[in-house]
């Protein structure tokens, strides 16, 4: 089985064609991690952030429903938690509830962030399940199968704990003798290829084939990734929001198309994401200054700073992270800006004209830390930050 | 810095002096050589002179050889200029070479002193706590009297001017002077711009540091949020990183039991193979086996046949030999049983025997065993008798001498107690005559404080009185002053400026006049009717023909009394300007002068000059009044505590009642207060010394008593006890005896358990050798027994052989009826025709290596079984950890640690930076030392132009504070050119200024001696409003430039005490040497 990924391929080849030509269509996401925190950065961008993760199901229902799929599967971790707070899991329901629509099932596997256990949102007994509508089907048994279609069937088994070493796709029912219908497998887990796959559920290379899936839907590694072979698919959808800085092919679910001539199924990767989350390695002026004519207000942007300034440039730099970033009474070009300041290094040796006409006592402060500046390590740096603070009082003034 | 008190002792000319200085001006006032200066030198000694410098030797007393001594009290903070609050110091040096002596103590309460430094450490403390900028104390011997610019500014001997002004900062060695100066005049010195950046950077220094620089902590850090931040992410971090292990864990070893199991499946499966393979070889084998077994089985059934036959005849001839070999063995079975009923018997008697032996033997052995027994158990009881006859003996002899030894202690004690009773009568005694001693000093005591309180009164009743009249006085005078002060107002005379213009229209008008000056000549050549002329402002006068008239510019002519002409001279334009200056003058200026009743101008001017003297005469009359009035303010602050003192004064005479104050006051002379203070101490000590030994010699006493009466007890106790046993004789006898009868009886007791031993034995013999005999009857009758068994056993296997071979008999009588033999070697040749058919195996595998491999397959079954378990326990145990969700987890938190600890760490290299930025700012301040001398000169400057009347322009001051000149006329002028007493003046403002902005003691020693008296009062002013900030040390020969009459002490007084003024009469504190 070898990895194809499929991200930013044109349409499916059913794609014009008469509806009566698709036995099935499916809309496979994973991995909404709702509640998660950003620790990393600022409380109300944590918030934000967080917003942002129950906003994508508008985006993911609503593509289910203009591609007028046949059902939704999700494979897990749709909590960050297995006892999420209220505040999350009640939202969600009223969201399935508005995106209802007869016929079209919504099926939620628990995940190994949110696994099905005594007490877990996902338990029969708990809130979530009571206010779920009917059309929304929780895989809490280990031999659940739900008929998708004349000719096809989910078949999925729940995670019941944050780390198992048992393959989850292997335990479903393999495909019996003279089985024609299309089988949909459906687990949460690190396939073969995963670090550390063997504890996190792992999914065996054959899986798909071995017990007969036509396509095996899967959830945990949040870009998204398809398997050989094509004909038997096994497939990451990626998450729908990305979570962190550095992640490949995430933001979309994938759309799954399925011919009555049970030929390979067609797999579309659409976007959903509110954000892209960006990080830039900024090295000279220019490229910090090209920033600002960006449109960024969709880009959670991360800057990491690595140059050396002037006390003037110093200035300037302030000045477009705060056009970035925002203000307390402006919003920033960039959605939320995270800045690595790191690298960022003020020379003040040279203060330009700020001193002229200053008092001599002033001047000759500049001196005695610019006599300071050029030592190595903090000592300089100190010095170095001194002399820029010097620079902005006597401007200020 | 504040002076508190200063004693001093064989010190010069000065053989004692103390006095008590106070927080304000200090004028401390006597005639020349009275040691005035001596005083000043002592300060100045005591603060930065070591005890072992040779310029001591200056201070020798002069009338007679002993070492110079100081004592000198102050309160300074601990670092100067900080702000902190002073501490009490007490500084005494005893002045003389080696012999030198120095000692610095410190106090919170100004009482309790404890001592801080002692020898050379005190010097260099001092300099520390004055920062003064004087050197290091230098080695004993060293020449030059220690000091530095603010040394000589403060404490600066005689004839200063030059010293302080010709000097500055630059000489000092050490910069503290500098530094504290600078950090004084900071405010003043500071650019505003440069004080904005240094008030911003301190602002963000503080929000960060304490005042001593060091990081603030808790919520008070601007750290703290983040610090906080990165606590709670370390410990997450550390929860998560645990975590985390334990899925690390649980994986490898998940990894290691999954190859395990893998090995253990693969073991499983080679020996299942080779199982399987043996078992194969060994079913083949099995086969060729059984088919072997079968051709065996049937040859051996045909054997079996053949053999059944032999059989039969063989047990038909055994059958006929037991027959006959039955009876013979029934014989020796009767024979046997006889013998062992015989041995039976015999067995019998023996026991009877050992049992008879067991019981005692016989009557006689009893009897004898029996008394002996009865014997010592007498012997026994007696011996008890004895034994505690003895104790009673003994006990009675350790009592009689108990007794005793009380008797002996009970003496001892008796002596020792009267001798604490009479160590306690003798205490008490000693106390009643010391608190004797302190009621009488404490009579004296108060006796002397009521004394004061009365003489407080008396003044605060006088300043009462002085009150009353001086603002009496004042408010006469000045009624007086604002009548004429009205009358001046009411006088109306033009402004000054009015006056100029009135001049320049006068000099306008003359001007106008002159214009018009011609020249007019008139001649009357004939006529006979007269003529009158008026020429200018002349008399008219008659004028005949042939007369002529000259006239400057008009003349009016009268010809009779018909005809009169005015003849003008001028051109009309200069007329009309004449006119209309003259109309202006008219207007304006004449009736001024008609209402003032002057003729003209310098009239006016007169009168301007008399009203301007007069108004400064009332302005200075005011300020007279004013300064009486001050007087009377300061003295009513006396006079207000009145009330108060005549309470304590009141307090004081209540607690004079009931005393004799006509003696006390006979012997109050013989003693000064602190004597009487010392003495009363001194008594009250005595009191409490006694009381102690009172009550030390009331305890020995009533510890000594209890240690008799207990003894008395036990004296009673051992003799009550003692008494019954001697009833019984004398102890020391009955023990002699009773120690003959103890013998007797142990030697008797020796006798009688040697016969019960000898008895005991002999019956032991006679038991064993019954046991002997029972031993042998019981063997024979085993014997005979087993003989009878083996007889009998005989017999029934002759009769069980006989009944066997009959049965054998009869069971092969019936097989040899069914053995077919032809039918038997048919079978064993078609076995042997199947056996042929079979191969051989090509491996043999045997039985036991068939088990062999099944034991190893079902180890390797169990090993697998054993691996599958082990695995899926830790499947069980791996859904209790974290997973990839606490790496996620714990990755998710470093990240977030990780920018949390840069954001700390870029913080602190902000605050870093701020403080740095700070520290670099006052450093080059310090070095940018010019302000010092603006600063401080403007203060001067205005000063000195307020004494001289804004004469002179400002005293220039270097950056060090030398005085680089003096500004006149826009000039700057050598301080040299000016006279002595203008540089005093400007050397006591200079040095006022500087202690004013210090906040430090000042010692003016005879300063402004070449200033007239106007000026000095002037100066005392400034003292006073100077000493509200600053103590000030006047020492004067001319006590009336700063004193009133009765600010002065009464003459019995050495000091007295106004608003922020204290005055000390030096003739009643200095006992000069050599003066009796």
């Amino acid at each position: 089985m070898t990895e194809t990924k499929l991200a930013g391929q044109s349409g499916p080849e059913y794609e014009g064609r008469e509806e009566d030509d698709l036995a099935l269509k499916l809309l496979h996401t994973a991995d909404w991690h709702l509640g998660r925190r950003f620790p990393s950065f600022p409380t109300e961008v944590g918030l934000e952030l967080m917003r942002a993760r129950m906003s994508v199901i508008d985006a993911i229902l609503g593509s289910a429903a203009h591609n007028e799929v046949d059902a939704v599967l999700c494979a897990g971790d749709l909590f960050d938690d297995p006892n999420p707070d209220e505040e999350w899991w009640r939202p969600l329901t009223e969201k399935l509830r508005r995106h209802a629509r007869p016929g079209r099932p919504v099926v939620l596997l628990p995940g190994n962030h949110d696994f099905l256990g005594p007490g877990t949102v996902y338990h029969p007994e708990h809130a979530f399940r009571q206010a779920l509508p009917e059309h929304v089907h929780v895989v809490d048994r280990d031999d659940f199968t739900l008929p998708l279609a004349p000719e096809a069937t989910l078949y999925a088994r729940p995670c019941r704990s944050r780390a198992e070493g048992l393959d989850l796709a292997m335990a479903l029912p393999a495909r019996e003798e003279g089985d024609a219908s299309i089988r949909i497998g459906m687990v949460h887990g690190s396939t073969f290829d995963m670090p550390e796959h063997q504890t996190n559920f792992p999914i065996a290379r054959d899986a798909a084939v071995v017990r007969g899936f036509d396509y095996l839907a899967i959830g945990d590694t949040h870009a998204h990734r398809v398997y050989d072979p094509p004909e038997q698919p096994t497939v990451y959808p990626g998450a729908p929001e990305p979570t962190s800085f550095g992640e490949r092919d995430v933001g979309n679910v994938a759309l799954v198309f399925f011919g009555r001539r049970r030929r390979r199924p067609l797999i579309r990767s659409e976007r959903v994401a509110r954000f892209t989350w960006e990080e830039r390695v900024i090295e000279d002026m220019p490229s910090l200054r090209r920033l600002r004519d960006e449109d960024l207000q969709r880009t959670v942007l991360r800057l990491q700073l690595r140059l050396r300034v002037s006390p003037a440039e110093r200035d300037e730099v302030e000045e477009i992270l705060r056009v970035l970033g925002g203000t307390s009474s402006s919003h920033g070009h960039a959605a939320v800006l995270q800045v690595d300041r790191t690298g960022l290094r003020t020379d003040a040796s040279d203060l330009g004209d700020a001193l002229l006409g200053a008092p001599a006592v002033l001047v000759e402060t500049a001196t005695r830390l610019r006599a300071q500046a050029g030592e190595p390590g903090e000592t300089g740096e100190v010095a170095q930050r001194a002399l820029y603070h010097l620079y902005r009082l006597v401007r200020s003034g | 810095m504040r002076l508190l008190s200063l004693r001093v002792r064989s010190f010069g000319c000065v053989e004692e002096a103390r006095i008590e200085l106070g927080p304000g001006v200090n004028v401390l006032y006597g005639p020349n050589d009275l040691g005035k200066s001596t005083l000043a030198h002592a300060i100045r000694a005591a603060l930065l002179l070591p005890s072992g410098h040779r310029e001591a030797q200056e201070f020798r007393p002069w009338h007679r050889d002993a070492a110079p001594e100081v004592r000198l009290t102050f309160e300074a903070p601990d670092e100067p200029g900080s702000g902190a609050l002073p501490r009490r110091w007490r500084v005494r040096k005893v002045f003389g070479g080696k012999g030198g002596q120095a000692e610095l103590e410190w106090s919170n309460d100004g009482e309790r002193f404890s001592l801080d430094e002692k020898g050379p450490g005190v010097d260099a403390k001092l300099r520390h706590l004055l920062g003064w900028g004087v050197p290091e104390a230098r080695a004993r011997g060293a020449r030059g009297f220690p000091g530095s610019f603010l040394a000589t500014v403060l404490l600066g001997p005689q004839a200063v001017p030059g010293s302080v002004l010709g000097k500055g900062l630059d000489a000092d060695a050490s910069e503290s002077g500098r530094e504290r100066l600078t950090e004084a005049l900071q405010a003043l010195a500071q650019d505003p711009r440069f004080k904005e950046v240094l008030d911003e950077a301190q602002r963000k220094v503080d929000e960060a540091f304490t005042p001593l620089g060091k990081p603030k902590k808790g919520k008070a850090s601007p750290l703290t949020p983040v610090r906080q931040e990165i606590e709670v992410l370390e410990s997450r971090l550390r929860e998560e990183e645990s975590r985390v292990h334990d899925s690390d864990t649980v994986r490898e070893q998940l990894l290691q039991l999954e190859a395990a199991r893998t090995e253990a499946i693969v073991a499983r499966d080679e020996a299942e193979a080779e199982a399987q393979q043996a078992r194969a070889a060994f079913e083949q084998g099995r086969a060729r086996m059984r088919a072997k077994a079968e051709e065996e089985q049937a040859a051996q059934a045909l054997e079996q046949g053949r053999a059944v036959l032999t059989e039969l005849r063989q047990w038909q001839q055994a059958a006929e030999r037991h027959l006959g070999m039955l009876p013979a063995a029934e014989a020796a079975l009767e024979r046997a049983r006889e013998a062992n009923d015989e041995a039976q018997q015999r067995l019998v008697q023996a026991e009877a025997a050992v049992r008879a032996i067991e019981e005692g033997g016989d009557a006689q052995s009893r009897l004898t065993r029996q008394a002996l027994e009865t014997r010592r158990l007498e012997l026994r009881t007696e011996r008890e008798r004895a034994d505690a006859a003895m104790q009673r003996a003994e006990e009675a002899l350790r009592l009689r001498e108990r007794l005793e030894q009380l008797d002996e202690e009970q003496r001892a004690l008796g002596q020792d107690l009267a001798a604490a009773e009479h160590a306690a009568a003798q205490a008490e005694a000693s106390r009643r005559e010391a608190d004797a001693e302190r009621r009488l000093y404490d009579a004296l005591l108060r006796l002397r404080r009521w004394q004061e309180a009365k003489a407080r009164v008396d003044a605060a009743r006088q300043a009462a009185d002085e009150v009353a009249r001086l603002r009496s006085v004042a408010d006469a005078r000045t009624v007086a002053l604002d009548q004429e002060e009205a009358a001046l107002a009411a006088a109306r005379l033009p402004e000054p400026a009015t006056l100029d213009a009135w001049r320049a229209l006068a000099e306008e008008r003359r001007v106008a006049e002159a214009r018009l000056g011609v020249g007019l000549s008139l001649v009357v050549h004939r006529g006979s009717v007269p003529v009158r002329v008026w020429r200018d402002e002349h008399e008219p006068q008659a004028t005949a023909a042939g007369q002529s008239v000259e006239a400057r510019q008009r003349l009016r002519i009268q010809v009779a009394d018909e005809v009169e002409l005015e003849v003008q001279g001028g051109d009309p334009l200069a007329r009309a300007a004449r006119d209309a200056v003259e109309r202006r003058w008219v207007e304006e200026v004449a009736p001024v002068l008609d209402g003032l009743g002057v003729p003209d101008l310098s009239a006016v001017e007169r009168r301007l000059h008399d009203a301007r003297e007069r108004r400064a005469s009332i302005v200075r009359r005011r300020h007279e009044v004013q300064r009486e009035l001050d007087r009377a303010a300061a003295l009513q602050q006396r006079a207000d505590d009145l009330p108060q003192l005549e309470q304590v004064l009141h307090a004081r005479e209540q607690a004079l009642a009931g005393l004799d104050r006509d003696a006390l006051e006979q012997r109050s002379s013989e003693h000064d207060e602190a004597a009487l203070e010392h003495r009363r101490a001194h008594a009250e000590a005595r009191i409490d010394e006694s009381q102690h030994r009172h009550v030390k010699a009331k305890a020995r006493a009533a510890s000594l008593a209890s240690d008799q009466r207990a003894r008395a007890e036990e004296r009673e106790r051992v003799h009550a006890e003692l008494q019954p046993l001697l009833a019984m004789g004398d102890p020391e006898e009955e023990r002699d005896a009773l120690f003959d009868r103890l013998a007797a009886i142990e030697g008797e007791q020796e006798t009688v358990d040697e016969q019960l031993a000898e008895h005991d034995e002999a019956r032991a013999r006679q038991r064993a050798e019954a046991v002997m005999l029972v031993r042998d009857a019981q063997a024979e009758a085993d014997r005979c027994r087993v003989t009878a068994a083996q007889a009998r056993r005989e017999v029934d296997e002759r009769r069980e052989a006989e009944a066997q071979a009959r049965g054998r008999l009869a069971q092969l009588e019936a097989q040899a009826s069914r053995v077919d033999e032809p039918a038997l070697r048919a079978e064993v040749e078609r076995c042997q025709e199947q056996l042929r058919a079979l191969p051989e195996p090509q491996t043999v595998v045997t039985l036991e290596a068939l088990e062999a491999a099944e034991a190893e397959l079902t180890t390797r079954q169990h090993a697998m079984r054993e691996a599958e378990a082990d695995y899926e326990q830790l499947r069980g145990a791996l859904k209790h950890v974290g997973g990839a969700i606490a790496r996620e987890r714990a990755q998710q938190t470093r990240d977030a640690l990780l920018a949390a600890r840069q954001r700390e760490h870029d913080l602190e290299l902000d605050y870093e930076a701020w403080k740095l930025l700070t520290q670099t700012l006052r450093e080059a301040e310090s070095a940018e030392g010019r302000h010092l001398g603006e600063a401080l000169g403007e203060d001067v400057h205005k000063r000195f132009a307020a004494l001289t009347g804004g004469r002179y322009g400002g005293l220039r001051l270097g950056r060090d504070l030398k005085a680089e000149g003096l500004e006149v006329a826009g000039a700057l002028r050598d301080l040299g050119r000016f006279s002595e007493g203008v540089q005093d003046q400007l050397a006591t403002i200079l040095r006022l200024a500087i202690a004013d902005h210090l906040g430090t003691a000042l010692v003016l020693d005879d300063h402004l001696a070449q200033t007239d008296p106007q000026r000095v009062a002037w100066f005392r002013e400034l003292l006073l409003q100077i000493g509200a900030r600053a103590q000030i040390v006047v020492l004067t020969c001319r006590p009336e430039d700063y004193l009133h009459d009765a600010e002065r002490p009464e003459a019995s007084k050495a000091a007295r005490d106004a608003e922020r003024l204290r005055a000390i009469d030096l003739t009643r504190v200095i006992r000069r040497a050599g003066v009796t």
